[in-house]
């Protein structure tokens, strides 16, 4: 499956180079703001979970 | 894991080591790391010409991550990195022509690297001097660890006025060519100086076939006097205008291959994190000086490239010249990392 669409992709590439390029920008571009995202939720959720703890702790 | 864009089978690991590598170092110094992913996929057996397509797509991420956490930070001049991009885009292209032209020479390679070589040195040289002559110790406090020795050069470079002085459009008052940079804490600049710096830097930066960032960050340091964490966060926003263009161009000729460019960016985006942290808690004067270390790494890497090409039977310095850059970049980053836990560790409100 993941020849036939390797497959698949890279006729779609030679058929439509500028709309290829495009697409290759756009994915670049989303997973980059995809994981900024999920890094900042990440780390946010383990300060706020390191401070339930050691407020849990204290008392 | 095969690659079937490229062609090549990799192991998932090197892959995510060069990411983060590149990354973290991409975070640290605002540079997009095209010349240590080229040279790192290479070393891993990627045809050049995906090399630097699917190198150009990884340095695009990790600008565009790097950029959103330096801005968060308030480290980013967009409008100083906009003028720069204004002059470096064009000028990228003027010079592939001019490559296309030294390669109908046959002399694109050597003058590539000979250039590449010579710059990475004279600017490693200058940086270690300077901070060398404005280390701490010799200043009032810490506090100066931002100084540097071309306070006159960048004085005359702020105050040069350049006609025109303003642009008249129909229907508009006059727009002034001079702009108040706050961000940089430039109060007044000739907007023709940025864009005739950018025009230099996208000139070598096409002839070298990087995106320029490790070009871009001493120059705005040193000539136009922007400090050093907003010279990072401004010079990797002007390296996602280029890593997009570049990125564009090679993917038109499908010569990204997406699928590796993804993995290695999920690791860049973790060093990205580690990296910008580390701007914020390392002494500016410390960043400038392990920057100097990098690029004299990347010039030795280049000329052992260079000895390669021209003796055929020292063939394998080409892969000794990707390994050493790999291990002067991995170990830049170990000492980084070091930096950053000292720094925390004397103060834990630090900001992460």
């Amino acid at each position: 499956m993941y020849q036939s669409l390797a497959e698949f992709l890279s006729g779609f590439s030679a058929r439509f180079p500028v709309l290829w390029a495009l697409l290759t920008l756009a994915v670049v571009t989303l997973t980059s703001l995809a994981l900024y995202l999920a890094w900042g939720w990440i780390v946010g959720g383990l300060e706020m979970g390191q401070t339930m703890v050691r407020r849990l702790w204290d008392r | 894991m095969y690659f079937p864009n490229a062609q090549v089978a990799i192991s998932l690991y090197p892959l995510l080591l060069l990411g983060l590598i590149v990354g973290t170092l991409g975070g640290f110094f605002g540079v997009g790391g095209g010349f240590l992913i080229t040279g790192g996929l290479l070393v891993f057996g990627v045809p050049p010409v995906f090399a630097l397509g699917t190198g150009l797509a990884l340095v695009l991420g990790t600008s565009i991550i790097g950029t959103l956490r330096h801005r968060r930070a308030g480290n980013v001049d967009v409008k100083l990195g906009l003028l720069l991009a204004g002059g470096s885009l064009p000028a990228v292209f003027l010079a592939e022509r001019l490559v296309v032209t030294l390669e109908g020479a046959g002399l694109a390679g050597p003058v590539v690297r000979y250039v590449y070589v010579f710059m990475l040195t004279a600017l490693a040289g200058f940086i270690i001097y300077d901070t060398w002559r404005n280390r701490p110790s010799r200043q009032a406090g810490s506090s100066q660890a931002d100084q540097v020795s071309t306070q006159g050069l960048i004085r005359r470079v702020q105050a040069w006025r350049i006609p025109p002085h303003s642009i008249k459009l129909p229907g508009v008052r006059p727009i002034s060519t001079r702009v108040a940079l706050p961000i940089s804490v430039i109060p007044q600049l000739s907007a023709f100086v940025p864009l005739a710096a950018g025009v230099g830097i996208g000139l070598l930066a096409g002839l070298l076939g990087a995106g320029g960032g490790f070009m871009m960050v001493p120059l705005l340091i040193y000539v136009l006097g922007v400090r050093t964490r907003v010279a990072v966060g401004t010079g990797l926003f002007q390296v996602v205008l280029t890593g997009a263009t570049g990125t564009f161009l090679y993917a038109r000729s499908s010569h990204v291959d997406l699928v590796m460019a993804m993995v290695m960016l999920v690791a860049a985006s973790a060093g990205s994190r580690l990296g910008v942290a580390a701007t914020r808690a390392v002494a500016p004067n410390r960043i400038r000086f392990l920057f100097s270390l990098t690029l004299l790494g990347g010039a030795l890497a280049v000329a052992l490239k260079q000895i390669a090409e021209s003796n055929a039977g020292l063939g394998y310095l080409s892969t000794v010249a990707g390994t050493v850059m790999l291990t002067a970049t991995g170990s830049i980053c170990l000492v980084m990392v070091v930096l950053l836990a000292m720094s925390l560790r004397k103060e834990p409100g630090a900001p992460r």
